[in-house]
């Protein structure tokens, strides 16, 4: 393969058969764009895939199943990091996608588990209907030459514009074929994901709807550092930096932003999906402002600009959220404000990237680092 | 007590679905686990100690409480977790129930259903409560009840809401509107006329008793002339003072929630809107007539199944009693004494039926179990699972001071044991689970 | 009855101008002069509305009361920016989490000081009538108070020797600082003086709104809201955004309610945005250079 290795040193601990293996594995998936690129990463990565496996037969129903909460709104964060931390667009109603996801999930799934018990199609739709939903409004914004805060403006609007109609749809004439909405109370009793038709049915209970949500945040990971570290994914950095610039080069600033927009929605209706599955419930806050918020506070304490960060920020702030609540002193809220207070003034640019060259430096202190990254040029 | 006990002998398999069955015996499996990790958590809820217990077999009696204390239903919540307190301190004190000692776990659920939901699955699934209390909003009681019943888990909803939930593992002891309405409507249109205009919170709890309003209303040969829903983020009342004035009716029915609604009273007043109001919401849980500066509240007239003014000897005694163990409480309302009725109910449910175990306890709560509280005897209708209440009739004087007017005796939950019939078409492991929303 | 309807809408006209402009106009100043998204910004409010609701509850005349509020809420803003604020110029992103962070910890504060009520602030002056109808007179308080501040605030900006500094160090802040501009205090003062509007928009409000510690929730979306669709320029942005909002928003919630006016308001900002990108100051700015 052509393509660019920058390996990052301390691969003179491992055989060279290895390292030259998992380069040529990853490959796909290395690049400046992402955070950790060397063989010791990767191998780190397959280890940590192996615990968050073992993981179930390790600890208690209560944590899957919390813990499978936990990762479906990392998606969330995932999307805001494509449009936001790789593309510039900060958008701060990636909720509005996530509710219309989750309603779209389950009002087809009511619908339609009735009659084929199954849940497929409804997957689909709440990943698709939140994407063209996300076309219509970032074709509105970008092809309006709509940018920075206002961006965040409009979508905070549109997120809270929906949270009034769905708060409004109580009573039985807001009913989808067997889905009552529920309004301000939520829509209850949603099923949870079951694949395949009658009578052939896998229905996800706890422990396969972890391993699925698991598998779906591995798969999306590599997806989104495949993408990050392609072409396209310099172009989405280049809007990014500087849109003028790139619009000079020929790009069409406004439809590659559409496009990951577009993308950004779609992710953010599935984790809006997985989240009205795995909770048998949905309803309005989820689309109001706190909740837009999150997503936002997640990503900026882990680190905008990595997906790492995304991930790590989503999954560590809910478990603080959660333990903190479970602790249920009156001090637990102060807590957490003072713990993202010290976190955004010690870490500038989020936990991830911060941890991520401390451990560069303390491996790669070896003088000879720029040979090493000139050889692997070669 | 008395009842059909089949259950016992029915094969549970057939009747629980298979993610149910999971979460049992998983949970049995790796209880050991659980307690480490709980531990290694740093949760702070002392429940190392029930670490070792596993449901009814422990030593202590766990009861898992979600009351608000921070976030908007703070208001509800404090009052609710007091008296948690003061019930579970009072139970230890005359030697725990069944001589076991009971254990409060109490994570505070701030206002969000998110949080709601966590910190339920967290007391039911980790802690393996004996019984779950709490929730303000119908919204967080709904968020919670698919764990609820997927889990078996028996639960008790202290609040005022609009009525329809009819679950075999659910016991709701606060007043629906349906329950309040009645001598209040009567009262209004014999003082004060036929024309009424209704506010209301523009969500479900507000939209349904408004729907109760109207049918009231029209059964005392009233009729609404004006009907308005106000979204609960709005704390400008202006357009809707405006649209009373033009309808001009004889009085208000205010179905108004919330600390972005209570500014209605005031800004009422200083608008010159002299009506007559009546709420079956407002003064006995967020206790307007306290925190509204006076006379904006004059001329309201409320119906309740409790007041902290209440005067009788039974509710001296409650109130000096919770007011020396929280000299800080503000007003004792609707919610605090509730959850407090919760506590008692349950206290007598596992008296009577001698053990924790859920399906035992939640047979005795369906025998027509009655109880002497601050507010009168109370019962607890099998069919509904809802309690009957006194429902007591005041007006609030010029410096807002209370003045009983009239108590109904016993009003039971009528309208919903027209479709609900928990006694005798629902069992523990076969229930029924409905919420229905149309009046 | 056609003209007690145009004064109805007028006098909703005037109070929703006014709550708009009051809940911004501290916020403008904070966004606008130092780029730092406060989202403590409805605590500030809050925090000012308590001051004031305290002091007057203690027998202070409300007139007093109000700016003691906002001097109380200046005073904790000026402490906040020497603690942390100061550390988060020209990190736009990084000062919203750390506002959100900030705002958590005042909401739940003042719940443990304080309890989960107060004591509400009576609204002064009661109804003028006209016909059979009436409104409150302290609506035209309000807006009156509200086009009051921006027009102090504008003495400030263009009179005084730290308004001139401060729009130096708006537009150059390298510049400003070489020509001798200790841009450090410019700061400082900018943020005291955002947080003293704040905290006197708070005072003002208290009499229309309960006491409550989540009481600048309610606010921090229409402040957002004005001030972004106002645009580059403080003042008359503010006046613009604040005048156009309120015309959308309270003849919508007069005919088809309040939820009407409330979803008009969020539309009407994502139509203002869509027409007009760089706010509405920004059309208007751009015409005049």
């Amino acid at each position: 393969m052509s393509e660019k290795k920058p390996t990052l040193p301390g691969n003179e601990f491992l055989p060279s058969i290895v390292v030259d293996g998992l380069d040529r594995v990853f490959a796909p998936f290395n690049g400046p764009n992402t955070i950790g690129n060397s063989p010791i990463f990767w191998i780190a990565f397959l280890l940590v895939a192996l615990v968050a496996l073992a993981y179930p037969a390790v600890t208690t129903p209560f944590r899957v199943l919390n813990t499978t909460g936990y990762v479906v709104w990392i998606f969330l964060a995932l999307s805001l990091t494509l449009i936001w931390g790789y593309t510039g667009i900060f958008s701060f109603g990636q909720t509005a996608f996530f509710g219309l996801g989750g309603y779209t999930f389950g009002v087809v799934a009511k619908n339609l588990v009735q009659v084929t018990g199954a849940t497929n199609l409804a997957l689909l739709a709440a990943v698709v209907l939140p994407a063209v939903f996300a076309v219509v409004v970032g074709y509105f914004m970008f092809y309006g030459r709509v940018s920075g805060v206002y961006v965040a403006i409009i979508t905070l609007a549109v997120t809270l514009i929906l949270e009034l109609l769905f708060g409004r749809t109580a009573g039985p004439q807001y009913t989808i074929g067997a889905a009552e909405l529920g309004g301000f109370n939520g829509m209850t009793n949603i099923p949870s994901l079951a694949f395949g038709i009658e009578p052939v049915l896998v229905e996800l209970d706890p422990v396969p709807m972890y391993y699925f949500v698991v598998g779906l945040l591995i798969a999306g990971y590599l997806a989104l550092r495949y993408v990050v570290n392609s072409n396209y994914g310099y172009v989405l950095i280049a809007v990014r930096e500087n849109e003028a610039r790139t619009e000079m080069f020929g790009y069409d600033i406004r439809k590659i932003k559409l496009q990951a927009f577009a993308i950004g929605g779609a992710m953010a209706g599935l984790s809006g999906a997985l989240f009205a599955s795995w909770n048998n419930f949905i309803s309005p806050p989820v689309m109001g402002i706190v909740t837009a918020a999150l997503p936002v506070i997640w990503v900026t304490v882990g680190g905008r600009q990595t997906i790492l960060g995304a991930i790590f920020g989503a999954l560590g702030l809910q478990f603080l959220d959660s333990e903190l609540a479970a602790a249920g002193s009156e001090f637990s809220v102060v807590a957490l404000g003072v713990i993202l207070l010290g976190v955004i003034l010690y870490f500038s640019d989020g936990v991830v990237p911060a941890i991520a060259s401390r451990i560069e430096d303390r491996i790669g202190s070896s003088p000879d680092e720029s040979v090493v990254l000139e050889e692997s040029d070669a | 007590m008395g009842r059909d006990n089949s259950w016992r002998n029915a094969s549970d398999a057939t009747l629980t679905n298979s993610r149910r069955r999971f979460l049992k015996t998983a949970a049995g499996g790796s209880v050991g686990l659980s307690a480490m990790l709980a531990g290694c958590s740093g949760n702070g809820n002392g429940n190392g100690g029930n670490g070792g217990g596993n449901g009814g077999d422990s030593e202590t009696i766990t009861i898992g409480d979600l009351s608000p204390r921070s976030g908007p239903n703070a208001l509800y919540g404090t009052p609710m977790h007091n008296s948690a307190q003061l019930a579970v301190e009072e139970m230890n004190e005359n030697g725990g129930l069944l001589g076991r000692e009971v254990e409060l776990v109490d994570p505070d659920p701030q206002s969000d259903t998110g949080v709601y939901q966590e910190q339920a699955r967290r007391l039911i699934l980790e802690d393996q409560v004996d019984v779950l209390m709490g929730g303000v909003t119908s919204a967080s009681r709904e968020a919670m009840r698919p764990t609820i019943s997927e889990n078996q888990q028996l639960y008790f909803y202290p609040a005022l809401y609009e009525g329809g939930v009819c679950d075999e593992y659910i016991h709701l002891t606060g007043p629906t509107p349906s329950q309040q309405m009645l001598p209040l409507v009567q009262y209004m249109v014999e003082e004060f006329g036929t024309e009424v205009y209704t506010i209301a919170a523009d969500y479900n709890f507000g939209q349904i008793s408004a729907r109760w309003a109207e049918r009231y209303v029209g059964n005392e040969g009233g009729e609404i002339i004006g009907e308005e829903f106000i979204p609960l983020d709005v704390s400008d009342h202006g357009s809707t003072i405006n649209n009373i004035q033009d309808a001009d009716p004889d009085w208000i029915m205010s179905l108004i929630v919330g600390s972005n609604h209570v500014p209605f009273y005031s800004q009422a007043e200083s608008s010159g809107l002299n009506k007559p109001m009546a709420s079956t919401v407002s003064i006995g849980s967020a206790y307007e007539h306290i925190t509204v500066d006076p006379p904006a509240l004059e001329s309201m007239y409320t119906a309740w199944n409790y007041m902290e003014e209440i005067p009788t000897d039974a509710n001296e005694d409650f109130v000096s009693r919770y007011r020396e163990r929280f000299p800080e409480t503000e007003y004792l309302n609707q919610h605090g004494f509730s959850h407090y009725v919760s506590y008692k109910l349950y206290e007598m449910a596992v008296e009577e039926a001698g053990t924790v175990e859920m399906p035992e306890v939640n047979d005795v709560l369906e025998s027509g179990l009655s109880i002497s509280t601050a507010a009168g005897e109370l019962s607890l209708d099998p069919a509904t699972h809802h309690l009957s209440h006194n429902i007591y009739l005041a007006e609030v004087g010029e410096d807002h001071s209370i003045n009983f007017l009239d108590t109904t005796e016993n009003v039971e939950p009528e309208w919903l044991r027209e479709r609900c019939s928990l006694d005798t078409e629902s069992t523990w492991d076969d229930p029924t689970s409905e919420f229905f929303t149309d009046v | 009855m056609a003209l007690t309807n145009v004064l109805d809408i007028t006098g909703l006209m005037l109070s929703s101008f006014g709550t708009l402009v009051l809940a911004a106009v501290g916020l403008a100043i904070i966004f606008g002069m130092m780029r730092i998204i406060n989202l403590a910004h409805g605590e500030f409010i809050m925090i000012g509305a308590y001051a004031t609701a305290f002091s007057f509850s203690a027998g202070v005349p409300l007139a007093l009361a109000i700016p003691i509020g906002g001097l109380v809420t200046g005073i904790v803003g000026l402490v906040l920016e020497r603690l942390i604020i100061r550390h988060l110029y020209d990190r736009l992103v990084d000062s919203m989490v750390a506002t959100w962070g900030i705002s958590l910890i005042f909401a739940q504060g003042m719940l443990i000081i304080a309890g989960p009520s107060f004591s509400d602030v009576p609204t002064p002056l009661g109804p003028i009538s006209y016909g059979d109808f009436s409104m409150s007179l302290y609506r035209v308080v309000l807006a009156a108070s509200a086009i009051g501040l921006l027009i102090a605030l504008y003495g400030i900006y263009t009179y005084t020797t730290y308004g001139r500094h401060a729009r130096a160090t708006m537009q150059d802040e390298e510049t400003a600082r070489s020509l001798g501009v200790n841009t450090d205090r410019i700061y400082m003062i900018t943020f005291f003086i955002g947080s003293v509007m704040a905290g006197i928009a708070g005072g003002l409000l208290s009499p229309i709104v309960s006491i409550v510690p989540t009481l600048g929730q309610s606010y921090i979306i229409e402040a957002f809201v004005t001030v972004i669709v106002a645009g580059p320029s403080v003042i008359l942005g503010t006046i613009l955004s604040g005048f156009s909002l309120s015309v959308v928003n309270a003849p919508v919630s007069q005919w088809a309610g309040s939820f009407a006016g409330r979803v008009a308001l969020l539309v009407a900002a994502i139509v203002i945005i869509r027409l007009l990108p760089e706010g509405i100051s920004g059309y208007w700015m751009e015409g005049g250079e």
